[in-house]
């Protein structure tokens, strides 16, 4: 057989599978994105049993569940919000070590900025009034 | 016999010290040099005998005296004789003497300052007496290190195996010298109070303990994250961990007093807020010490913790931080600051918004960490505030920070004149351009790596710039040692190398957090790893036997293009006496970065799973903590005012 041929056959073949090629590739971008995804919410959900870590970073049982758990969902099709909105369901705001922004946590979250806004004005006053 | 010699004489300095206090508040209204010779006195002998009852509980330790309550339950008579005399500090009651001693050490040495005027002098070290006899007592009625046991055990139960390791020596020392430091400043500024006098020699005299206890601390800080990322084994450097944040507060208070005080020194100005930075430093210090104690929060460290000494600790906490704070409410007004007369753009107005956004950061990270106790408390709803609470609202406020720093030591005092300042802003922003873009054609990676990486560049090429006029300026020819170190004061050379630093550590951090790659494998004995251009080759594991544990030890070869470049030894140590397990990760660094090996578990048929970390620039962040470090002892050496721009 000569390399005609050859090219001829692997290219109908190639043409014949394309559409499965296509699944195979994007199963293998999926594995990726599933593996990167259940990594960003480990790194934010908490290991519960362990003294200040995150799942991602703990070896313990329960944080090994809570991946595969995570993982499961995500090959399920579920997103990122839905799963911290389960965990939180089953384990409470705890778990989140991003706490989520609600009544309990408006100071936390907005006393910074407030300070720095207030901070400004009263520095600006200062450095005005220390003018020549 | 000798423990008992030991508590005695912390008993003789706790009666001498408290002695001390009430002489010093009874001649308050009269002190001159006569007092300030009998406190001089009192503070060398209570520095000599508790440096004395520490030796004695150091050589308890190496000698394994496990009649002692404290030997014996952190020792063993197999532990190297290094993790024997580190062991002294590896818990709770141990490590607050240790705090006492380098307390009464800084009392001793500030004492013998003649040159402070006499009246101020005998406060300074009266209000260091009265922490070091609040310590005292205590110490020695509820952690008293010399406690005896009631039947002798065989053998010591050993040290959490997780401290057996160098960073102990080196990391709680220093953290404890950078703490206890700020109490000089805090001193002084009590000291002000109480006696209502206040002059730009008061801000020269404190500045350098300032920097003494700055630069400790930023070395403290940067031993104890170095110690996390190769011990804990997950690669990590800092967690936002509670007591990570509780030594991370008095750095930020201090940074932002090193800056302020230094406007102290030209005029007259703002002395309240100089004030209340020294005191909230040294306020934030004592929280630090005793967040780890309290068992209020969970963290790594909880090593120390117990609630019984709670309302003692309310006590100390009390009187050390709201006496101060109550007197500060009476008497800052009496201080009149004189009027300003400084431009818009000046150096004086950089320092001020310095002042604020370092402020405003610490603020954060003190609510980051104490919001779940006040949300607990208020309501018993529990919240969990991790790093991307920090990422959200520290690292925004802290980015202007950086970005003044470049460009803020151009600016001189009070006036606005440099002509030049626009085209260094100019020549700033084209190279931080250049480099931004570079980043971004090396590997495109989020918005904030490119952030974080052009503020490494743009403070990196602001501090060059500036050296490079500042040289210009100084026009200093090299003839002997002593005109080097002329110039080196002139041009305030701590700053720069401070500042590098910072840029330094930008760096290792824009690497390390947005350009590390991590793999996790299972591999068995002979296979290959590849990892980016580099290659690890599973060579051979053992078991071997170190002086108290059993190790598991996996060897690899690292090879880089084929090029064998080191052997590679990660080892999971089973520790028989603690009865406890601790992964040692395998890590081999150059400047580039590192390459990070952690062996989990696993067995010869199925194979070891392996997690491999690249972390480029990592090791730029401890560098650029050493450089800051530098610079900070760099200033002590600095006596700005007489120089420049008077």
């Amino acid at each position: 057989m000569n390399r005609k041929y050859k090219m001829i056959i692997i290219f109908s073949f190639l043409f014949l599978f394309s559409n499965e090629l296509e699944l195979f590739a994007k199963s293998i971008d999926d594995e990726i994105n599933i593996n990167n995804r259940t990594r960003v919410i480990s790194q934010n959900i908490r290991c519960l049993v362990c003294q200040n870590q995150s799942i991602d970073e703990s070896n313990s049982e329960l944080a090994k569940d809570l991946k595969i758990l995570i993982r499961e969902k995500l090959i399920a099709g579920v997103s990122n919000e839905e799963i911290y909105g389960y965990l939180r369901e089953r384990y409470g705001d705890y778990i989140l070590l991003k706490p989520p922004l609600n009544l309990n946590t408006t100071l936390l979250w907005f006393l910074p900025f407030i300070v720095l806004i207030f901070g400004s004005i009263l520095i600006f006053k200062i450095i005005k009034s220390n003018q020549k | 016999m000798i423990p008992e010699l030991g508590h005695i004489l912390m008993i003789i300095t706790f009666v001498i010290s408290t002695m001390q206090c009430c002489y010093w508040l009874y001649n308050l209204r009269y002190t001159n040099i006569d007092v300030v010779r009998v406190l001089q006195k009192g503070s060398l002998i209570n520095f000599l005998f508790i440096f004395l009852s520490f030796l004695i509980l150091t050589y308890s330790f190496i000698t394994s005296d496990f009649s002692l309550l404290i030997v014996s339950n952190n020792s063993h008579t197999l532990k190297p004789l290094i993790y024997k005399i580190s062991g002294v500090w590896g818990n709770h009651e141990g490590s607050l003497l240790l705090w006492v001693l380098i307390l009464s050490a800084f009392t001793f040495f500030v004492s013998f300052k003649d040159s402070i005027n006499s009246k101020l002098l005998a406060s300074i070290i009266g209000v260091q007496t009265v922490i070091l006899s609040l310590f005292l007592a205590f110490i020695l009625f509820t952690s008293n290190p010399f406690e005896r046991v009631d039947e002798l055990p065989l053998d010591g139960r050993g040290l959490n195996p997780l401290l057996q390791d160098p960073g102990l020596a080196l990391h709680p020392p220093m953290l404890y010298i950078g703490y206890v430091g700020l109490s000089v400043s805090f001193s002084f500024a009590v000291a002000a109070l109480i006696t209502g006098e206040i002059n730009k020699d008061w801000a020269r005299q404190m500045r350098p303990w300032i920097a003494i206890a700055w630069s400790a601390l930023t070395i403290g800080i940067a031993l104890g994250s170095w110690w996390a990322y190769y011990e804990l084994g997950w690669g990590g450097w800092w967690f936002w961990d509670p007591v990570e944040n509780a030594s991370f507060m008095p750095w930020l208070v201090a940074t932002a007093l090193l800056h302020c005080v230094r406007i102290l020194e030209k005029k007259l100005i703002f002395i309240n807020w100089t004030i209340l930075l020294s005191i909230l430093a040294f306020s934030f210090s004592l929280l630090g010490t005793f967040i780890v104690r309290s068992g209020l929060l969970t963290s790594v460290h909880a090593f120390a913790s117990d609630p019984s000494r709670g309302v003692f600790i309310l006590i100390i906490l009390g009187i050390s931080i709201g006496v101060p704070l109550i007197l500060y409410t009476i008497k800052s007004s009496s201080f009149n600051d004189e009027k300003g007369n400084f431009d818009i753009v000046s150096k004086e107005s950089a320092i001020l918004v310095n002042n604020l956004f370092l402020t405003t950061a610490t603020l954060t990270v003190l609510i980051g960490t104490l919001y779940p106790l006040f949300l607990d408390a208020i309501n018993g709803n529990k919240v969990s505030i991790g790093p991307a609470y920090y990422n959200a609202t520290f690292a925004p406020i802290m980015a202007p920070v950086v970005f003044l720093m470049a460009v803020a030591p151009f600016l001189n005092w009070k006036k606005y004149t440099d002509k030049n300042f626009i085209k260094k802003i100019i020549f700033l922003s084209a190279v931080t351009f250049l480099g931004g873009t570079l980043l971004y054609l090396i590997e495109e990676k989020s918005i904030f790596a490119l952030i974080c990486g052009s503020l490494s560049i743009w403070l990196f090429t602001g501090v060059i710039t500036d050296l490079i006029s500042k040289i210009r300026e100084a026009k200093v020819k090299f003839k002997n040692i002593n005109q080097f170190f002329f110039f080196i004061t002139k041009i305030n050379l701590g700053i720069h190398l401070a500042h590098i630093g910072v840029a330094i550590f930008l760096a290792g951090v824009t690497g390390e957090q947005f350009y590390k790659s991590e793999y996790n494998v299972r591999k068995k004995v002979g296979d290959i790893i590849n990892i980016g251009t580099k290659s690890l080759k599973f060579d051979k594991i053992e078991n071997i036997e170190g002086p108290n544990y059993h190790s598991l030890m996996a060897t690899f070869s690292l090879y880089e293009k084929n090029k064998f470049i080191s052997k590679l030894r990660p080892e999971k140590r089973f520790y028989t006496n603690e009865k406890s397990q601790t992964t040692e990760a395998a890590i081999l660094s150059d400047f580039w970065g590192d390459t990070y090996l952690v062996l989990g578990e696993g067995d010869n048929k199925t194979g070891w799973s392996l997690r491999i970390y690249s972390n480029p620039l990592v090791s730029w962040i401890w560098a650029g903590a050493f450089f800051m470090a530098v610079g900070g002892i760099f200033s002590v050496t600095q006596k700005s005012s007489r120089f420049r721009n008077v």
